[in-house]
């Protein structure tokens, strides 16, 4: 039992050695592409917007300053 | 071919047809949509124009200040609309292997993008705000 002990303890203590090198996961460029392609899907359903009557408008920019009350 | 054969490749074509049917349904619905969506673009542009309605960082239309929606025009053209959307947003997620909230929200950064200057956006603080 106790030999078990000082074994458990040596094994525990090696752990804390170890180094596991995890490489970091890559999921940057697939919702890049999965948002692509759910643009392309919106740009091709509303196409109709840009020949649609009164759809030329220009856009600019998303950061408006004034608020609503 | 034995009996166990024949029922299996039936069972695969009838799953293949059922496969093919529903696609045909989906593209038919989404050209209704397109249709229906089309048919209320002039009238949902106007309504911006004149800042009673506009668009939400959730990728929905919403009535820029609540008495708006005494206006039974604007209140069934904006259910009409954002029923709409809902199910557009459903198709495409099925499409694409996104949820439809994805959808949504892409369609929300689409649209604040191409608004023009003045047309009113609600952004993810519930803040609506005038574009410049």
């Amino acid at each position: 039992m106790k030999r078990m002990m000082i074994l458990l303890v040596l094994l525990v203590s090696a752990a804390g050695c170890f180094r596991v090198k995890v490489d970091p996961v890559e999921v940057k460029p697939i919702t890049l592409n999965v948002n692509l392609k759910v643009d392309r899907q919106l740009d091709d359903f509303f196409a109709f917007e840009k020949t649609g009557a009164g759809a030329a408008t220009t856009a600019t920019s998303t950061q408006p300053p004034a608020a609503v009350k | 071919m034995t009996n166990k054969t024949q029922r299996l490749t039936s069972v695969a074509v009838m799953v293949l047809g059922i496969g093919l049917l529903a696609s045909i349904a989906e593209a038919g619905r989404k050209e209704e949509l397109r249709d229906k969506f089309a048919g209320r673009y002039a009238a949902i542009q106007e309504l911006k124009a004149v800042g009673k309605l506009g668009e939400t960082f959730l990728g929905y239309v919403d009535a820029v200040k609540p008495d708006y929606l005494n206006d039974a025009n604007v209140k069934k053209l904006m259910t009409e609309e954002n029923a709409d959307r809902s199910e557009l947003y459903r198709l495409l997620a099925k499409e694409t292997g996104v949820t439809p909230e994805d959808v949504a929200a892409r369609n929300a950064a689409r649209n604040f993008t191409k608004a023009p200057a003045g047309e009113y956006l609600k952004h993810a603080d519930g803040v609506w705000r005038k574009k410049g």
